[in-house]
């Protein structure tokens, strides 16, 4: 259009598109050509050409407030990318402090609810109490709370130790490593079979109820590790680990520095710098478990089935019709 | 005058309140300003040409930003955001290198 301003002459007349004699010979480039030979919005000489029409100045610069607010947005716009790019705040960072605290909140959430039901099952508990007694069925109350302490069920508290396990002074220094390198100060971190021989140690050694950072251990509980977390009840925990044992305070500290649990610690002390710590304590207080759920196994009612054992056919289940009419059709 | 005072306005106000881009927008953000830079260097030509034209400025940058944009976005969700945004940007270019050399032809007469 403006060949007259000289931005790229073009080394041949321009020619008129529907004639096909004068091909030029960039005539395969056209899309560069185009953006070469006209970098100017052809908007412009189209509204110069119209105002020319009108009688009026090509230019309509100076007029209306439009322009400057446009370019206060630029502006806007060019400091908001600069400050982007200069790392204040870029998405990769924010991506990562959503998802830490997208972690946070769902730990909270999660510690809320097991709260609520450790709250809930001790008014269960309660509850059940109130209700036996009222039925004038005491003693089915003593047991119930029985094998709740004994099963984890039930929160207690009593005298007995705190057994503390933290990782070697080398591991502890140097965390977040690669989790797949095997150095020699990987040697000293605490690894699931040693918090294992820990528990069984302070079982061995009397305990009557173990917790580990909180996390009540039961019958089903499980001390596995998930790369270089140890799990207790799928729960990972984080180093220093706080073995709580309910038991004689006299003699559960000397057996289990002499059982294989104490001995076990002292050789990982001695070899790997792992560092333990056992301190009687006059009272602790053990959370009931969260996670004690039972969903195949059934007590065995009446003494005949209690003698058949695990061959429990259809035909004791029909010769022990009295106890169990239900499963009868 | 005023034009310029508007432009340095605007820094100075991104510069102040840090105004937050929200996640999705941020990848749009570089192009849409390119984009911007284009549809400013093509005013300033037109302006010194003597066929500046407000509508015309304002039209051409916002359809600037927002075709750049989407063509990114486009571009995003057909897996060649990268390409797309290179060629946009090497298109954008050449239009700014080009204007820029007309602005200079004025101003300086060389």
């Amino acid at each position: 259009m403006n060949a007259e301003d000289g931005a790229t002459p073009a080394p041949t007349p321009a020619p008129d598109p529907g004639s096909s004699p004068a091909r030029r010979r960039d005539e395969s480039m056209a899309l560069l050509t185009g953006v070469m030979e006209h970098p100017l919005d052809l908007g412009y000489a189209a509204a110069a050409e119209r105002r020319r029409a009108g009688g009026g100045p090509p230019t309509s610069a100076g007029r209306s407030i439009a322009g400057p607010l446009v370019l206060v947005l630029v502006g806007l716009l060019l400091a908001t990318a600069a400050l982007q790019a200069r790392g204040q705040t870029t998405s990769r960072v924010t991506e990562r402090d959503l998802i830490v605290a997208e972690i946070g909140r769902q730990d909270g959430v999660a510690a809320r609810l097991q709260q609520a039901n450790v709250a809930l099952a001790n008014q269960l508990g309660t509850e059940r109490t109130r209700q036996l007694q009222q039925q004038a069925q005491g003693d089915l109350a003593d047991r119930v709370d029985r094998l709740g302490l004994v099963t984890g069920a039930l929160s207690v508290a009593g005298p007995g130790i705190t057994v503390t396990v933290d990782d070697a002074a080398a591991v502890a220094q140097a965390p977040g490593g690669d989790a797949r390198a095997t150095t020699t100060a990987d040697d000293g971190r605490v690894l699931d079979q040693d918090l294992q021989k820990v528990v069984n140690g302070l079982w061995a050694a009397g305990a009557e109820a173990v917790s580990v950072n909180g996390q009540r251990l039961t019958a089903l509980s499980a001390i596995r590790s998930a790369g270089q977390a140890i799990l207790v009840d799928y729960r990972p925990l984080s180093p220093p680990y706080r073995v709580l044992a309910i038991g004689d305070p006299d003699t559960l500290p000397a057996r289990f520095a002499d059982g294989a649990g104490g001995r076990d610690l002292m050789y990982l002390s001695d070899n790997f710098g792992v560092r333990y710590d056992v301190t009687p304590a006059p009272r602790l207080v053990l959370p009931a478990s969260a996670g004690l759920d039972v969903r195949r196994a059934q007590p065995l009612t009446g003494a005949t089935t209690a003698q058949t054992g695990p061959s429990v056919g259809s035909t004791s289940t029909a010769t022990t019709g009295p106890a169990t009419p239900k499963e009868r059709p | 005058m005023i034009p310029a005072l508007g432009l340095v306005a605007g820094i100075v106000l991104g510069l102040l309140l840090q105004p937050a881009v929200p996640v999705w927008a941020q990848p749009y953000l570089p192009i849409a300003v390119v984009a911007a830079l284009d549809a400013v260097f093509g005013a300033v030509r037109a302006l010194l040409d003597g066929i500046f034209d407000d509508k015309v400025f304002v039209v051409s940058f916002l359809s600037n930003v927002f075709v750049a944009a989407f063509i990114v976005y486009l571009g995003d969700q057909l897996g060649v955001g990268s390409q797309l945004s290179t060629g946009v940007v090497v298109v954008l270019g050449i239009r700014i290198f080009s204007n820029a050399a007309a602005i200079r032809r004025h101003l300086f007469r060389a």
